[in-house]
């Protein structure tokens, strides 16, 4: 079964924001609503010692995602690649999901009143196209594909580096896809760090 | 995280609905009531579908809901089957009594009626443990939903009871169920503050509010209630208002703690 | 999923409201356009063009997708070299800009009072004639240097055109704010010290550090210098970093900026530096390389002008005909330390003979020391301890961060920050200075390179020889300032001191072109004085500003960047800019100076008419047409315009032949030489003279039709030959009232003062964020989030707290601002409301060679707000009303030409 998503390289990441208005501009995002967020991390820990960091954040493709799991109307759904979507006609908005979701990554769609969130770009990916946040990466720091498929680009990245750079937000059971390399050039992951 | 009101009520005043039906269950068995179980099932079958119809203002497309006979997952789909259960079973037994059937047949329908309704009230608090909430995942949350809409329920039943003017026995021994419904809240109210960290986190005023008015005031009139049967519609009135204003307040609490792993977007529901 | 669905909302009708008067409107539509409801979607193919964004200076390359003649879709060219396929927010933010609802969209001419904002609209035929009648009236009456032409940066400019402009009009007062506060300090230095051809310097954000931009350039460390490529070139220099940073052995970074930056944030070392100190750290830096022996010896002695002898009187090079020896003026004297005595150098140098870099050496009873010598002298007191104390810096990370620079090869990149207050000469001078000391020149993996020059150019030159001696003598302000000759500008206070009390004489039109002068020049509100002694000023932009509201008495709409045409070289690629569509009547900006000059030289201006000819503009007469543009442009390259455009981007040569190390040691074939560098003495010179010989003369960039070198009279003092340290004018040590520093910075979805109408782009920073460090916080009472006053000797402003140790404790850190949204209601707040250059100043002390006035190193004061100003936007559904609009393509205005 693939696992495809985005991996984000933080050495690279200059925490442009090229991503978040990427994606809003390609999937009509409004004003006020986010499928992907750049966020700013730190500065933790004292000088000459600090840590600071980019973040952006986007529905992490989780193996045991739970908003597939509450879902009551199959709305979140896994399509026949195993990429979790959602399905805006079977959508109730009971925002289940969105209290399922541990990081707070999906959106409620204000004007169709329903719950929404990052596609990988399915409409772009299928015609064997890049995501288009990973496409115009000012860095080169965002890489989509198969985590199961040695020969692609995420897992190419990946492999790279050492177990210890390579992280994922605070796992609660639900397993993301979504990796983020980030070696000693920055410091300490502070992700899920009290 | 924002209180959402439609869910409290929901959970609220169905489970206090089914509760009710607990008292005419408990009722049921020992025979000591007359007048009351016609009223307090009317009254639990109005209140469960007052609280499903709250639940549905949640939605922005309940023209969709169908669709949740199509996905049968634990959550949303078995409170939904639960709580439409109960109305049904409630409707039985209104007929039953209507129709004056054999005792057998309706004792059998009322406490079918009450173990769903228990389910129910379990059951809607236990949807909401879930991984990315780290204050909810405790089995204490559905305790505390279920003890507090049966401090709320039975404290209903006591009221509906001394309304009907009951005999003192069956008034004391609702008081008796007022007391166990408050104990009942009390004891998962007490184990969800504390697994949780509501009883000292920013919400504890709240919280503790929500123990006094829907643990201690039901208990403490039902307890009363027992001694002093004369008493029983004043404190009937106390303890329901006590009991139903807590079961609203911890509920509310249950948002106000219900903070995720992470919000990233920083949307809030 | 299909097309991304922007709302297709607006159509324009071309029979709009001609010469209804109005105002400029920040609301959803203005009054000059009828809007249909939903234009609907009626399908057509996607064409994908090849162009290149102009968001900022970077010009990353930019696939546009257009549907029936609208650009639906905006994404990066990975055939770019520089960029490889990235794009940034504010390029990708393009089709936000280009159908902004409130766009110039015609020439538009003021009715009622200045600043009242009452509009109409004229064709351009009236608005091109209004102007030429205007500037041959002034030419007439009072002289054409009394018109002031002004550029800027931001928002699809184009440098050399508005001097063009202004040589072919007459003028010599033609300026800009960046300039001696922006990247000519950085330029000019290097010029001068070492003449390696103009774009060659160490500020990467301004396409320098080419190698850098190959993954396999064998550089180990770069020092950052109050630069943050990730903020200020994005894709292309963040982007280098980026690779470079991910190869397998990786690239050291020391960063040296009050802010803890995203480069920072990666580096090694991180100095947060005190603003306006840097020239401190500098020299102790050479003292620690001198004292530590990391200089690069022979490239020290052979290939700068360290070992020349000196002679104290004339404060110059020793020449041999001040010692006995024989030789001519341009002829060098160094030291034979093994005959003991002096020798005529033998350019490169002399076979067999050593020359000390250091010490004092007699000829004749006279002491002469070497330039060496006197660089070792000037930074003696600066220790790593001393520069700590002064720099506000920890000794043991100085030291650290030396130990990066001289180990390996390394590079340094200085940004804008040096250039933006007194030192900023002295402390291009010193930078230029430790990468000479290590030989970091023409190397593989050096910052400093010559490589090979593209066949086709994005500037044309301008043509200062146009201009006759007289004219250019009345340059404001250069006399003092000689170094802004460089660019062939005039000096911003005494331009303004002109239109103010008409001293030395009036200005009595000004013609600019960009964003808004309010937001970007030093105490902007010293415009509220000037203003009113204006008889004509015309503004040219693409959008509405406080300026056009509060100043201009005609608007001309100019074109976006996705509306227009260049040839861009980028490393051995040329990037092709091709207009996608065009809106409305909005017209190039090149294209309207030559509209003008063409009305003018109709007119019967003899000067204008003969800016078209070959010889009165040194052969590069003004182009009159997109045509002859392109043509220009293009230059030795042996392609169309139709032909370039078509391939979009595409390698001029290859990498190898691009890439030319060590051309100093190349040999010049009329010499039989190396042919070292672009001085007079063919050396880096460390001890740079050239900087005294400006001051002294003008030389090298003072010229007139007349004479190729205009001689002209002294500045009151010498520019010294190397740097110094200087406190800041306003300090921390001395200042009670105002306590804090202030810096400023840059970011990432913004470019100067523009972009800050784009609904996605103030959607991510609505608002700016006033850094502050929480000791300092809590001293002052100021919570994170909360707006607070910020106030200094010129004014006060705000911003909103964000409490953070990303900034040095003292420090205080914003970035310029403005409220568009305000427009309307209060164009005077729009400006004030949240700009820091109300605070900034610009009166003396300038800097000695290019009149660089103080933007950052000056004190401020921060008090918390009750209450968020009025007005200001800050969450996102406000910014729905500028949501885009899209519109079918016009006609181009003016004729193509061929």
């Amino acid at each position: 079964m693939a696992h495809n998503c985005i991996v984000v390289n933080l050495d690279r990441c200059t925490g442009c924001y090229s991503c978040e208005i990427t994606c809003k501009m390609e999937n009509d995002v409004a004003l006020g609503e986010y499928w992907n967020k750049m966020l700013q991390r730190g500065p933790f820990g004292e000088y000459p010692n600090m840590v600071r960091y980019p973040l952006p954040t986007m529905c992490q493709q989780c193996a045991d995602a739970p908003c597939v799991h509450v879902c009551p109307t199959g709305a979140s759904y896994r399509d026949g690649n195993n990429v979790v979507l959602i399905d805006r006609e079977k959508c109730i908005g009971c925002k289940y999901c969105m209290m399922a979701c541990p990081y707070g990554v999906r959106d409620w769609n204000k004007a169709s009143q329903t719950v929404e969130k990052c596609t990988l770009c399915g409409h772009l990916t299928a015609n064997g196209e890049l995501p288009a946040c990973v496409k115009s990466c000012s860095a080169g720091a965002r890489f989509y594909g198969d985590l199961d498929d040695p020969n692609s680009d995420v897992s190419q990245e990946l492999a790279k580096y050492d177990e210890a750079d390579i992280h994922e937000l605070p796992n609660v059971g639900n397993n993301p896809c979504t990796k983020y390399i980030m070696t000693s050039m920055h410091g300490e992951w502070m992700e899920g760090v009290e | 995280m924002e209180i959402q009101w439609s869910l409290v009520l929901f959970t609220a005043v169905a489970g206090c609905g089914t509760w009710a039906s607990v008292g005419v269950a408990v009722d049921e068995l020992r025979g000591l009531t007359e007048r009351t179980n016609r009223l307090a099932s009317a009254v639990a079958l109005v209140l469960a579908v007052v609280g499903g119809i709250a639940s549905v203002t949640h939605l922005s497309h309940p023209d969709r809901i169908m669709a949740v006979l199509g996905h049968p997952t634990p959550g949303i789909f078995l409170e939904a089957l639960l709580i439409g259960l109960f109305i049904l079973a409630e409707v039985v037994y209104l007929i039953l009594l209507a129709r004056g059937v054999s005792a057998g047949v309706r004792k059998a329908v009322a406490v079918a009626a009450a173990v769903i309704g228990v389910v129910f009230s379990f059951a809607s608090g236990y949807s909401y443990m879930m991984e990315a909430r780290p204050t909810w995942n405790t089995i204490a949350l559905p305790f505390g939903y279920l003890g507090f809409a049966a401090a709320s329920g039975l404290a209903l039943y006591l009221l509906l009871a001394a309304l009907k003017k009951e005999r003192d026995e069956a008034l004391k021994l609702a008081g008796i169920e007022t007391v166990v419904g408050g104990v009942l809240a009390i004891a998962s109210g007490l184990a969800f503050g504390f697994a949780s960290g509501a009883a000292m986190g920013d919400s504890a005023a709240v919280f503790w509010v929500s123990l006094a008015c829907g643990g201690v005031v039901p208990a403490v009139c039902g307890w009363l209630a027992c001694s002093k049967p004369a008493s029983t519609l004043a404190l009937g009135v106390v303890a329901f208002a006590g009991g139903i204003a807590g079961s609203v307040a911890f509920r509310a609490v249950m948002w106000m703690v219900g903070t995720a792993v992470a919000n990233y977007f920083g949307i809030a529901l | 999923m299909t097309q991304p669905t922007i709302s297709r909302r607006s159509f324009v009708k071309s029979a709009a409201a001609l010469g209804a008067a109005c105002g400029l409107g920040v609301a959803v539509s203005d009054d000059l356009v009828h809007v249909d409801a939903a234009h609907a979607d009626t399908g057509g193919d996607v064409k994908i063009v090849k162009t290149a964004c102009r968001a900022c200076i970077a010009s990353c390359a930019v696939l546009a997708h257009v549907k029936n003649g609208r650009v639906i879709k905006i994404e990066g060219n990975p055939e770019s070299p520089m960029s490889r396929g990235g794009l940034c927010a504010k390029g990708m933010a393009g089709i936000q800009a280009l159908y902004h609802p409130n766009r110039n969209k015609y020439p538009m001419r003021r009715v009622g009072e200045r600043g009242q904002n009452q509009w109409e609209r004229i064709t351009w035929d009236e608005a091109i004639t209004e102007i030429a009648t205007k500037l041959i009236e002034i030419d007439e009456k009072y002289g054409s240097e009394c018109v002031a032409v002004s550029t800027g940066g931001g928002g699809n400019p184009h440098f050399s055109n508005v001097k063009r402009f202004g040589e072919a009009i007459n003028t010599p007062n033609v300026w800009e704010p960046g300039c001696a506060q922006c990247y000519l300090p950085r330029m000019g230095a290097s010029q001068l010290s070492n003449g390696m051809g103009k774009p060659n310097n160490l500020s990467f954000a301004d396409s320098n550090g080419w190698d850098y931009y190959f993954t396999d350039s064998p550089v180990d460390s770069i020092v950052l210098w109050g630069t943050d490529p990730s903020n200020s070139s994005v894709a292309t220099g963040g982007r280098a970093l980026a690779e470079l940073r991910a190869r397998e052995k990786g690239l050291k970074t020391v960063v040296i900026d009050p802010r803890m930056t995203m480069d920072a944030a990666k580096a090694d070392v991180w100095l947060p530096i005190r603003p306006g100190t840097d020239a401190a750290l500098l020299m102790a830096w050479t003292k620690w390389i001198i004292d530590n022996e990391k200089y690069d010896k022979d490239f020290c002695t052979t290939w700068t002008n360290m070992p020349y002898l000196v002679n104290p009187e004339t404060r110059l090079t020793l020449k041999p005909t001040e010692c006995g020896l024989e030789g001519t003026e341009k002829d060098y004297v160094v030291w034979d330390p093994v005959e003991n005595k002096p020798v005529v150098l033998e350019y490169p140098m002399n076979e067999g003979i050593e020359p000390p870099l250091f010490g004092s050496y007699e000829i004749d009873g006279k002491q002469y020391p070497t330039g060496g010598q006197l660089l070792k002298e000037s930074v003696e007191e600066f220790t790593l301890a001393k520069a700590a104390e002064i720099c506000w810096l920890d000794e043991g990370q100085i030291e650290k961060a030396l130990e990066i620079y001289t180990t390996g090869q390394s590079g340094i990149m200085q940004g804008v920050a040096i250039d933006q207050y007194e030192q900023s000469q002295q402390c291009a001078l010193g930078a230029l200075n430790l990468e000479y000391l290590m030989g970091n020149v023409q190397r593989p993996g050096s910052m400093l390179q010559s490589f090979k020059l593209c066949p086709a150019r994005d500037q044309i030159p301008n043509t200062p020889r146009f201009m006759k001696k007289e004219k250019i003598l009345k340059r404001l302000g250069v006399q003092e300032h000689k170094g802004l000759l460089s660019w062939d500008m005039a000096f911003i206070p005494a331009v303004f001191k002109a239109m103010k009390d008409g001293d030395p004489y009036q200005i009595h039109a000004w013609i600019e072109r960009s964003g808004n002068k309010h937001v970007m020049l030093g105490n902007a509100t010293c415009l509220d004085e000037i203003v009113p002694n204006l008889d004509f000023i015309c503004h040219v932009f693409m959008y509405p500003t406080a300026f056009s509201v509060l100043c201009a008495d005609m608007l001309l709409p100019s074109a976006e960047w996705l509306e227009t045409n260049l040839v861009i070289p980028q490393l051995n690629a040329v990037v092709i800019r091709q207009a996608v569509t065009h809106l409305f009547e909005t017209v190039e900006e090149g294209l309207i100076w030559t509209q003008i000059v063409q009305k003018m030289a109709e007119m019967g201006n003899v000067h204008a008419q003969e800016a078209f000819t070959a010889e009165g503009t040194n052969g590069i007469p003004m182009y009159k047409n997109e045509y002859e543009k392109q043509k220009l442009h293009l230059d030795k390259l042996d392609m169309t315009w139709e032909e370039a455009a078509e391939k979009g981007v595409f390698e001029w040569c290859t990498e190898e032949e691009y890439r030319t190390y060590y051309v100093y040691e190349s040999i010049d074939e009329a010499t039989g030489k190396p042919k070292g560098f672009g001085t007079p003495s063919k050396k880096c010179e460390v001890y740079c003279e050239s900087n005294t010989i400006l001051g002294r003369t003008g030389f090298p960039w003072s010229q007139c039709f007349e004479e190729k070198a205009l001689v002209l009279e002294p500045a009151s003092k010498d520019y010294e030959p190397l740097c110094y340290y200087k406190e800041p004018a306003e300090s921390p040590l001395t200042d009670d009232e105002y306590p804090l520093v202030l810096t400023e910075g840059r970011l990432p979805m913004y470019h100067h003062g523009t972009l800050r109408n784009i609904p996605y782009l103030r959607e991510i920073y609505p608002v700016p964020e006033m850094w502050i460090h929480p000791d300092d916080a809590e001293k002052y009472g100021v919570e994170d989030g909360q707006w607070c006053t910020i106030a200094s000797r010129r004014g006060e402003t705000h911003g909103k707290a964000r409490v953070t140790t990303a900034i040095a404790k003292g420090v205080i850190y914003q970035e310029r601002f403005w409220a568009p949204e305000l427009l309307d209601s209060d164009p005077e707040r729009a400006y004030k409301v949240m700009n820091i250059n109300v605070l900034t100043k610009n009166d003396e002390p300038y800097n000695p060679e290019y009149g660089t006035y103080t933007l950052r190193g000056f004190q401020v004061k921060v008090t918390p707000d009750a209450a968020a100003p009025e007005g200001v936007w800050t969450e996102p559904e406000q910014f729905e009303p500028w949501m885009p609009q899209p519109s079918d393509p016009t006609e181009e205005v003016f004729e193509y030409g061929a």
